[in-house]
């Protein structure tokens, strides 16, 4: 995890390079100063030696990734201009410095850079300086951070949502860093998640059955959207009204998962597991035998109920019991399990009973299984029987829509081939390259991103084969391809608008001015005032941080996502981390809620941009520009009073924090300008002011 | 700025029965807040109508959204005996030959001010369709973002107060201004107990203080303007201005439950659904023209009925509470209540004793507004699968409501690519709903 600190310290992945790029700078001149004097053309075997020895040294990240002398984004340069000169537009100027930084941490870490950062990246001289910030950026563990928050959105991972205990303790999140930031190909990582078998304990891909337990019509619709960028809901009820589908495409896929089913744990098994769970120590352990006993006598008289008694009154009788179903005698049973933990026929400490109730949910594994009975038969609703179509019961065989000559075979599962058809097709690959295209653009050469048919053709066709043939040729490397859009002109054009005329945004002449998501905003607010996560962890009480921004950890504990125990001497939390570490979807009512994060209920290709009075109102009165710019340990204002800074400097640091540049010369006098009258005492309320007025501007909040 | 509050009560607007008529007196017998409730001034501000009322029959809308699709045949429109039926009875209301569930006492008794329409069709299934679709008027497009009925409301409607939103959008629901621009878009309140929490300035923060900060934050965001860049930087600028007014005005009150007396939020329901409604009623006495507050949990595929009674226990004391309430206050002839989800539940209860979507045939509840009170507008057949009469497709009640409104459903707006949509497709408003 990069853990931005406060500027003085040098700390982020980018701002060792910028210190090695200084030395290798003076350790070149080094060579080359012996080269000169000895006037020879090449070096000697001496000198590549001592270089070669010497050059391990100046490495202080591995740098994992291709290196950047490998990539050539020409291709993509040539395709783009190609149409705008025959549109005769002129594309945009590169971008400054400042703006590129700013929008490259944006975009690949999701966060803006702290000054330090800034600072040496300006300052840095070299040609290549771009390139070897994009690979520091996709090599920082804050890329999996950020790019997690768009899987979540996509897989709607929900951390509140009733049966999917692998989502609540944040199993599938982590899952997700980890392929993110370990760059496992893409098509490894669909196939894994289609594949997933098991318990969250053993694969936590198996969430992706869990998010919607034994609904496959969501986890189809989540397949063809998200892998394929087709719209099929439709097809579910009836024929697709505008596109080629048929009601048939959507059950012949449902056939390829119709056998998948997700399975309540039996409680007989939770209530074995329970004295294993790591939080039930020797000490509670051995007062828990008449506890346990009693579990077991009230689970067996709860398993025998084979009746329920319906609420209420019927014509003033009571009602007539009816027979139990499965699922409510398994929550009866559970009901049971936790009547004899809640109320324990032995004296336990309040701290002992959570721990008991906490162990009991998280030993509660369901289990993601194929049922023996695999065939699929049409559902009861619908359009039936018209047009050649299915009747409802009539037995449907899967069947790969988007290419309906492959065959399916039995002597592989069907998951397993419908991953297989899936990630062999071409359209699985240009969807991901576009989507990519989309993040770094806020605009798909296919848009809406989730939209490919026929009819909706790519702005840039020959693009998007090309990056497709990249995907493929990097063996589906993700980051390969966001390396190869990082490094264009294009991603790198300025987004000041270049005529008057009207502009063709699909032409890509220039970058989108794009508003930054809750968690960008959030993040970012967090880094220019000071604090980062590592501000946060040094807070005395960490998690006055979630209060302070008004964040809501669902009584999560940060980062381990493990249910918060209330018991005194427990909290060893780290604080509060970033905003993809909290619990999802946030509360309404929230910072993140506010600023439109979904309700992860449906897939979201891009978020709405939507500003409001709420959101306006948060930044003016909210805390993240009240409270954190306030004179507190780990504050920027803190750091500027305890540096004795200078007016100019002030405004400086404060420039380079918030909105990574230095500032004008306009903007400078309208700092001193702020200072004017104001006794020595007070200028802790200027620089309170100068911050909450630059988390205002626009310019803050916007991507440039 | 106009002081509309002000204006109106030197010059109040008697028109309005109710101030102290048959409606409120019954209220005084019978209802839950009694006397102490209604202060003299509240009375005043309920004549707070612009002068653009002559065309309209309707100020206000309060829309009460019940997410997820509640099982009619288990709320409005109950059917004793028939397999269908399920487990709830059906109890008389204060309406001559209306019955709705059981649970939904407070409904009941207040069920002489309201009407029923029982026979909502529809062919979307999926929540987030049939959603869109009952807020918007129109299918999900990829192409277009449809506005919202409240959107479209307050586009065409003068707003009665200039200090607040005209638009407020409490709970969860997302649905916004679409292509008519953030100018219309509601202003978003997720909990009602937090949502005065921005409203005012930091204690550390005096008026000149904050004065002198937004002096700065215009000089400072200069640069930015100067590059002339697109609509959405404008709007945010926008926002920031609206939100400036809003923490100017005392109108702002109306967002401060703390400022209401116990028994409302004591009869409404002490939760986030039953304060939202009673905000609502805040609301529209300031002016707002248009209040959406959304209730989840209707999604009832499996113990529908444990769920449809918890539900219940919620939704009843709020919405009887809101048309009593309304009523009392002489605002319920110029504000219409109405209260729907995405769809209905099946005849059939699966083996999970719950039950499924259903868009062939379901219900809602509307009240005031000056449509027709104690009224039931079509019906189901025997079982609550099929229309038997009066098919209401989702936009015949939304012109129904623009009518009301005295906004032109039939004009067309254009999207930002010139294409012209109108307020209302195809359906023309309920007639017989209409008193």
């Amino acid at each position: 995890m990069t853990k931005p600190k406060p500027c003085t310290e040098h700390t982020q992945p980018g701002a060792r390079r910028f210190q090695r790029h200084g030395r290798l700078f003076s350790l070149s001149l080094f060579l080359i100063l012996p080269a000169i004097f000895l006037l020879s053309s090449a070096p000697t075997f001496a000198q590549v030696a001592f270089a070669n020895k010497e050059a391990p040294k100046q490495k202080p990240i591995p740098n994992t990734s291709a290196s950047t002398s490998s990539v050539s984004s020409a291709e993509i340069d040539r395709l783009i201009l190609a149409p705008l000169q025959e549109a005769k537009l002129k594309p945009a100027p590169l971008s400054t410095d400042e703006a590129f930084l700013r929008r490259a941490y944006l975009d690949v870490v999701g966060v803006i850079p702290q000054c330090s950062d800034v600072k040496a990246f300006l300052n840095d001289k070299a040609p290549q300086k771009r390139a070897r910030l994009i690979d520091d950026l996709l090599a920082s563990e804050r890329y999996g951070l950020h790019w997690s928050v768009m899987w979540g959105d996509l897989l709607r991972e929900h951390f509140r949502a009733k049966g999917q205990e692998g989502t609540v303790r944040g199993s599938y999140r982590k899952w997700i860093q980890k392929n993110l930031n370990e760059n496992v190909p893409y098509d490894q990582f669909v196939t894994d998640l289609i594949t997933a078998r098991g318990t969250v304990e053993d694969n936590a891909a198996v969430n992706f059955y869990l998010r919607d337990p034994n609904q496959r019509s969501e986890t189809i619709n989540m397949v063809s959207s998200v892998f394929m960028g087709t719209r099929m809901q439709c097809a579910q009820c009836h024929d697709h009204p505008f596109d080629k589908w048929e009601q048939n495409d959507f059950h012949s896929l449902m056939a390829f998962l119709a056998s998948r089913t997700v399975v309540m744990p039996d409680p007989e098994q939770t209530l074995n597991r329970l004295l294993d769970h790591p939080r039930i120590t020797g000490e509670l352990k051995a007062k828990l035998g008449p506890v346990m006993a009693d579990a077991r006598e009230k689970l067996d008289k709860a398993k025998a109920q084979k009746t329920i008694q319906p609420k209420g009154k019927y014509k003033g009788k009571p009602r007539k019991p009816r027979p139990i179903t499965q699922v409510e005698s398994l929550r009866i049973q559970y009901q049971a399990l936790r009547k004899a933990i809640t109320q324990p026929v032995v004296e336990l400490t309040l701290n002992e009973k959570q721990r008991l109730a906490n162990a009991l949910n998280q030993q509660r594994i369901s289990v993601v299984l194929d049922r023996q009975q695999g065939e699929y038969r049409m559902p009861g609703d619908g359009t039936i029987g018209k047009n050649g179509r299915k009747v409802p019961g009539e037995m449907v065989k899967p069947a790969f829509p988007w290419d309906k000559q492959l065959t399916v075979s039995n002597k592989e599962s069907r998951p397993a081939q419908l991953a297989k058809f899936i990630t062999g097709s071409r359209l699985f690959a240009k969807v991901h390259v576009n989507r990519l295209w989309h993040r770094l653009f806020g605009r798909g050469l296919v848009h809406p991103v989730d939209d490919f048919r026929a009819k909706n053709t790519p702005s840039h066709p020959e693009l998007l084969e090309y990056l497709a043939d990249e995907l493929i040729r990097s063996k589906f490397d993700s980051k390969h391809v966001l390396r190869l859009i990082l490094n264009s002109k294009a991603y790198q054009r300025s987004s000041m608008p270049v005529s008057e005329e009207k502009d063709h945004e699909y032409l890509f002449a220039r970058q989108r001015l794009r508003k930054m998501t809750a968690e960008q905003l959030s993040d970012s607010i967090m880094t220019a005032t000071g604090y980062g996560k590592r501000g946060i962890e040094t807070l005395e009480k960490p998690r006055q941080m979630g209060y302070l921004m008004n964040f809501d950890m669902g009584g999560y504990k940060p980062n381990t996502m493990e249910m918060e125990d209330a018991g005194e001497g427990e909290d060893k939390s780290e604080g509060v981390g970033w905003s993809a570490d909290l619990p999802t979807p946030a509360r309404s009512g929230t910072f993140l809620h506010s600023f439109n994060q979904p309700a992860r209920e449906q897939i979201v290709c891009e978020r709405t941009t939507n500003g409001s009075i709420t959101q306006a109102l948060e930044l003016l009165n909210g805390n993240g520009s009240n409270v954190l710019t306030r004179n507190r340990p780990e504050s920027l204002t803190r750091k500027i009073l305890k540096a004795r800074m200078k007016v100019d400097a002030i405004g400086e640091e404060i420039y380079l924090a918030y909105l990574s540049r230095y500032p004008t010369a306009r903007e400078k006098k309208l700092v001193r300008e702020a200072f004017i009258g104001k006794k020595k005492k007070a200028y802790v309320e200027t620089i309170e002011d100068l911050q909450w007025v630059l988390l205002n501007t626009r310019e803050f909040k916007f991507i440039r | 700025m106009p002081d509309v509050n002000r204006k109106n009560v030197t010059t109040p607007k008697l028109d309005c029965d109710g101030f102290d008529g048959p409606s409120r007196r019954s209220f005084l017998k019978t209802g839950v807040f009694g006397f102490m409730g209604l202060g003299m001034l509240d009375l005043m501000k309920v004549t707070a109508l612009a002068d653009d009322s002559a065309a309209s029959k309707c100020d206000a809308v309060i829309l009460v959204w019940l997410a997820g699709g509640p099982s009619h045949i288990d709320t409005w429109d109950p059917k004793p005996g028939q397999p269908s039926g399920g487990l709830f009875k059906p109890i008389q209301t204060s309406a001559e030959g209306i019955q709705i569930c059981e649970h939904l006492p407070t409904v009941a008794k207040n069920m002489k001010h309201a009407s029923l329409i029982r026979s909502f069709t529809n062919k979307e299934g999926s929540h987030e369709r049939a959603t869109y679709q009952m807020h918007t008027g129109y299918a999900p497009l990829g192409s277009i973002q449809h506005p919202s009925l409240g959107s479209l409301a307050i586009s065409e409607l003068k707003k009665r107060n200039a200090e607040i939103p005209a638009y407020v959008s409490i709970g969860n629901s997302a649905f916004g201004a679409g292509f008519l621009g953030t100018k219309v878009a509601p202003f978003f309140i997720g909990n009602p107990k937090t949502a005065t929490r921005n409203l005012v300035r930091p204690k550390n923060v005096t008026e000149k203080r904050f004065q002198e900060r937004m002096k700065l934050l215009g000089q400072f965001d200069q640069s930015f303007t100067d590059e002339q860049r697109g609509a959405a930087t404008k709007s945010d600028q926008l926002f920031y201005r609206d939100a400036v007014e809003m923490m100017q005005s005392t109108s702002v009150d109306a967002f401060d439950l703390s400022k209401e007396k116990e028994m409302y939020l004591e009869g409404y329901g002490k939760n986030a659904f039953g304060h939202g409604l009673l905000m609502a009623r805040r609301l529209v006495e300031k002016g707002v023209r248009f209040v959406e507050v959304s209730m989840g949990g209707w999604d009832t595929h499996a113990e529908n009925f444990e769920k449809v009674q918890e539900n219940c226990e919620t939704l009843d004391p709020a919405l009887g509470s809101l048309i009593e309430d309304l009523n009392a206050r002489g605002l319920l002839k110029r504000t219409m209540v109405i209260c729907m989800g995405e769809f209905g539940r099946t005849p059939k209860i699966n083996s999970r004793g719950g039950r499924d979507h259903y868009p062939r045939v379901w219900s809602g509840l509307v009240a005031g507004g000056g449509l027709k009170a104690g009224y039931v507008h079509g019906a189901s057949d025997e079982q609550g699968a099929a229309v038997k009469d009066n098919p209401v497709k989702p936009g015949a009640l939304h012109a129904t409501m623009f009518e009301q409104l005295g906004v032109n459903y039939s004009k067309e707006n254009y999207t930002n690519k010139g294409r012209p949509i109108r307020i209302v497709d195809k359906e023309k408003p309920i007639k017989e709903l209409i008193g």
